[in-house]
C-alpha cells in the first residue's frame, strides 16, 4: 500500500512539473510565427536558399509572420527522395525543389497543389504579372491540364561554348554541317596538325542528360515529339537524322573521345575548362565555372546559339527547377507568399538573382542592370530562350518516355542497333505508353 | 480462473520469455515482415506514381510483363556473370594472399595494412576515383594504358565494360575475403599439419586434404557474404556506367531502380524484386544443401 502511494506521488510530481514547463514555455514565447519548411538539395542551391531565408526572416518575416526554414538532403538520389516524401503524404515539408519533368506526374497523383487560385488572389500575389514577366516557356513546363502547379525558379538551357583563340569564324558553327566540318578540323585523326585531339565532346552517358542533349539536335533538325492527336513522331525523318548525326560523331567520324558514353556534365565541363576541345554543347550553369577556370590560361570561352539544320530554327532546350507546394502542407498560403516573394517580388527576386546568381526566368531579373553586371551571359540566354525555347512535354507519362528514349538510344550509341531501328523502337513503345495512358479514344 | 493463473505466472520464466521477445518481434515485423508483405501487395497491383493511392489490382500481370521484358533477362545474365566471376576470383586471390601472410615470415605483417585500404573506401568514392582515372581526356589510368598500347576506352566498349567493373570490384573486395580467410587460417590447429609433414605429405596434399576441409566453414561464410553483396552492387555501376554502354552493364539493381524510381512503375519494381528474391532463395537452398552434403560425407 505504501509502495503504491509512493509511485502515485512520483507520477503526480512528474506530470505536474511537465505541465508547468509547457505552460511556461508557451507564456514565454513571443507572438506566434508560422514556420514553413522548404526542402532543397545540398550544394549551391541549399547554400543560397539558406541565405535567402535568413534575409527573408530578418527583413520580411516580421511583417508577414512567416519564418522560413531551409532543409537540405544530398544530391545523390535527391529527386527520388522528394517524390517518395510527397507520395508519403507527409506534411513535413511545405515545398520542395523539384525538376519540371516530375510536375505532370505528381500533379496527376494529387500530391502537389494547383496554384492558379493563389495567383488569382491579389492579396496573396500582389505583383504586376507584366512587370514580373515570367518567360512563357518556363510556365509551360509547370503546366498540367491547363493549370500551374509550381513556381519556376531556376531555368536552364544549353549553349554552344567555343574557344575564341581557336575558332576565328564562329559563324561556321551556326549549322550542323559547319559544326561537323570544324569538329573534323580539330580532330587529330582527321587533321594531324590539330592543336586538340578531339573536335568536340558530348554528354553520352545513359541516364538523365543524354536524351536532353539529343532534344537540342532533334528540334533543330525540325522535329516535334508529337503530331496531331498525340501521335508520336520519334521515327520521323528529323528524329532519325538527328540521332544518326549524333551517333556518327562518335562511331563514324570519331570527332569525340571514344569513352564519351561515360560523360555527363562534369566531364564536358572539364574538357572545356582544360581546353581539351575547342567547342561543345553544355549547360548554361557551367558558364561561371568555365570563365573562372580558363581565366589567364587559355583565351576566354564564348557562347553562342546551338547549331541548326539549314532552313530550320535553332532550338533552346529549356527545363526548369521549380518549387511546387505540397498538397498536404498545413501552411499553403504562407508557403505561397514566401515563394511569390522569392520569384516575383522586386526586392526578393533581385536579391536572389544577385546573391545566388540564380537565373530566375523573369524579365524583371534577366534585364536588371545590376544582375547583368554579375551575369552578362543572361541577356543572351533570355533572348535565346524567348525566341527559340522548347520544353519537354508536361504529361505524367513523360518520365517513362524519357527513359524509353534513353534505353534505345544508348543501344544505338553502343553500336548494338542502328539509329533507324532505335527511333522505330522508341516510337512503337511511346505509342503503346500513350495508348495505355488513354490518349487515343 | 485463467486470468488469475496468468497473473500468478507473470514472474515465472515461461511467461517472462514471451514478454522479452516482444520488442524483437515488433522490430522484425516493422522492418522485415510488413515491408515484405507490402512489396507482395505492390507487385499484384498496377502501381505507378499517377495512380499511387488507388492502384487497380493486376494479379500476375506485372510478373508476366517482367518475364516478357528482354532487358530483365539481360540484367539477370549480367548480374549472375558479375556475381560468379567476382566471387570466384576474389576467393582465389584472397586465399592466395592469406596463405602468403600465414607463413608468418618476419616483417611481412606490415603489408596487411595497405592491402586492406580499398576495403576502407566507400563504393561511391571508389566509383568516382575510377571514373576520373579512366577518363580518356585526362585520366591517369587511361594515360598509362595508352603508354602500354592497351585499349583506353574500357568503360565505353560493350565487350570490356563489364570486365572493367568486375576488376574494380575485385580490387576493392579481395581484401575482405583475405581478412576472413587469414583469420581462419590463423585459427586452424597445428597438429594435423605437423602429422602430415611427418608422414611426408606434399604442400599440395596438405592444401587439398587438410587446409581446405578445415577451412570450409570460413570459406562458406566468405562466399555467402560476397555473393549477397555482389548481388546488391549498385553504387559502382551507377557512378561509372549507369548500365551502359547499351545495356551491357545493367545489373538487376540498376534495372529495378530504372523501373521503380525513374519510370515511377512501383508495381513492376516490386515484382522484379520478388523474382530476384526467388532466384536467390533457390540458389541459397542448393548452396546450403551442398554444404550439408559435404558435412554428412565427413
Amino acid at each position: 500500500m505504501l509502495r503504491c502511494k509512493s509511485w502515485f506521488s512520483v507520477i503526480v510530481l512528474v506530470v505536474g512539473l511537465s505541465g508547468m514547463f509547457v505552460a511556461g514555455t508557451a507564456w514565454a514565447s513571443p507572438a506566434k510565427k508560422t514556420t514553413i519548411h522548404v526542402l532543397v538539395r545540398t550544394g549551391i542551391e541549399a547554400d543560397g536558399m539558406k541565405e535567402a531565408a535568413d534575409y527573408y526572416n530578418k527583413n520580411v518575416g516580421s511583417k508577414t509572420g512567416i519564418n522560413v526554414v531551409i532543409d537540405e538532403i544530398g544530391r545523390h538520389g535527391y529527386l527520388t527522395r522528394v517524390v517518395t516524401m510527397l507520395l508519403g503524404r507527409s506534411p513535413k515539408y511545405d515545398a520542395a525543389f523539384l525538376l519540371s519533368n516530375y510536375v505532370g506526374e505528381l500533379a496527376s497523383a494529387g500530391v502537389i497543389e494547383s496554384l492558379d487560385r493563389y495567383f488569382a488572389d491579389k492579396e496573396l500575389y500582389p505583383y504586376d504579372k507584366e512587370k514580373v514577366g515570367f518567360l512563357p516557356v518556363s510556365f509551360k513546363s509547370v503546366n498540367y491540364k491547363g493549370e500551374r502547379y509550381a513556381f519556376p525558379f531556376v531555368i536552364s538551357t544549353m549553349f554552344l561554348y567555343y574557344r575564341k583563340d581557336l575558332i576565328d569564324n564562329p559563324e561556321r558553327l551556326s549549322t550542323w554541317d559547319g559544326f561537323l566540318d570544324l569538329a573534323k578540323q580539330f580532330t587529330k585523326s582527321h587533321n594531324p596538325a590539330s592543336p586538340t585531339e578531339f573536335g568536340t565532346v558530348m554528354q553520352g552517358k545513359s541516364g538523365e542528360c543524354m536524351p536532353k542533349e539529343w532534344y537540342v539536335y532533334f528540334w533543330s533538325f525540325g522535329g516535334e515529339f508529337f503530331g496531331p492527336n498525340w501521335k508520336p513522331q520519334f521515327n520521323s525523318p528529323a528524329a532519325v537524322e538527328a540521332l544518326k548525326y549524333k551517333v556518327d560523331l562518335v562511331r563514324k567520324y570519331k570527332v569525340v573521345p571514344p569513352d564519351v558514353d561515360t560523360y555527363e556534365y562534369m566531364e564536358v565541363l572539364s574538357a572545356l575548362a582544360t581546353g581539351k576541345v575547342p567547342f561543345a554543347i553544355q549547360w548554361d550553369a557551367a558558364y561561371p565555372d568555365i570563365q573562372k577556370e580558363t581565366e589567364g590560361k587559355i583565351a576566354n570561352i564564348a557562347i553562342r546559339v546551338t547549331p541548326h539544320k539549314e532552313g530550320v530554327d535553332p532550338a533552346a532546350f529549356t527545363h526548369t527547377w521549380t518549387f511546387p507546394i505540397n498538397a498536404y502542407s498545413k501552411h499553403k498560403e504562407e508557403t505561397f507568399r514566401f515563394l511569390a516573394w522569392l520569384t516575383s517580388d522586386p526586392e526578393g527576386s533581385l536579391w536572389v538573382a544577385k546573391r545566388m546568381s540564380i537565373p530566375l526566368p523573369t524579365k524583371q531579373v534577366f534585364f536588371n542592370s545590376d544582375v547583368l553586371a554579375v551575369n552578362p551571359q543572361w541577356e543572351f540566354m533570355f533572348n535565346f530562350m524567348e525566341q527559340y525555347g522548347h520544353a519537354e512535354v508536361a504529361i505524367p507519362e513523360w518520365p517513362v518516355i524519357h527513359d524509353t528514349i534513353n534505353t534505345f538510344f544508348s543501344l544505338a550509341f553502343a553500336g548494338e542497333i542502328t539509329p533507324e531501328a532505335a527511333c522505330e523502337l522508341v516510337n512503337t513503345k511511346v505509342e503503346d505508353i500513350m495508348k495505355r495512358g488513354g490518349y487515343y479514344k | 480462473m485463467v486470468r488469475a493463473k496468468f497473473w500468478e505466472n507473470i514472474g515465472k520464466d515461461k511467461v517472462v520469455k514471451y514478454f522479452l521477445i516482444i520488442p524483437v518481434v515488433l522490430v522484425l515485423f516493422g522492418v522485415v515482415i510488413y515491408p515484405f508483405a507490402y512489396s507482395v501487395w505492390l507487385s499484384l497491383h498496377d502501381v505507378t506514381i499517377m495512380n499511387y493511392f488507388h492502384p487497380p489490382f493486376s494479379g500476375v500481370d506485372n510478373f508476366l510483363r517482367i518475364f516478357r521484358d528482354s532487358f530483365f533477362w539481360n540484367s539477370i545474365r549480367v548480374t549472375f556473370t558479375y556475381v560468379l566471376v567476382t566471387t570466384g576470383i576474389e576467393l582465389v586471390l584472397g586465399f592466395f594472399l592469406a596463405s602468403l601472410m600465414n607463413r608468418n615470415v618476419k616483417g611481412t605483417n606490415i603489408f596487411i595494412y595497405p592491402l586492406i585500404v580499398p576495403l576502407a573506401l566507400s563504393p561511391i568514392v571508389v566509383g568516382l576515383m575510377f571514373r576520373m582515372g579512366l577518363n580518356r581526356l585526362y585520366g591517369p589510368i587511361s594515360y598509362y594504358l595508352g603508354l602500354l598500347n592497351l585499349p583506353r576506352d574500357l568503360l565505353s566498349n560493350v565487350s570490356t565494360a563489364l570486365p572493367t567493373l568486375m576488376a574494380i570490384d575485385i580490387w576493392q573486395w579481395t581484401p575482405f575475403v583475405f581478412v576472413i580467410l587469414y583469420a581462419g587460417l590463423q585459427a586452424l590447429p597445428k597438429d594435423p599439419f605437423e602429422a602430415a609433414l611427418i608422414d611426408g605429405a606434399s604442400g599440395w596434399h596438405r592444401l587439398l586434404y587438410i587446409t581446405l576441409p578445415l577451412l570450409k566453414p570460413v570459406l562458406a561464410v566468405a562466399i555467402i557474404f560476397r555473393i549477397m553483396d555482389s548481388f546488391k552492387t549498385f553504387d559502382i555501376v551507377f557512378i561509372l556506367t549507369k548500365g551502359g554502354p547499351g545495356k551491357s552493364t545493367e545489373t538487376i539493381t540498376i534495372f529495378i531502380q530504372r523501373m521503380a524510381n525513374i519510370q515511377g512503375n512501383v508495381g513492376l519494381g516490386a515484382a522484379t524484386t520478388l523474382l530476384v528474391l526467388v532466384f536467390i532463395t533457390v540458389f541459397a537452398q542448393f548452396y546450403v544443401k551442398y554444404l550439408s552434403l559435404g558435412e554428412k560425407k565427413r
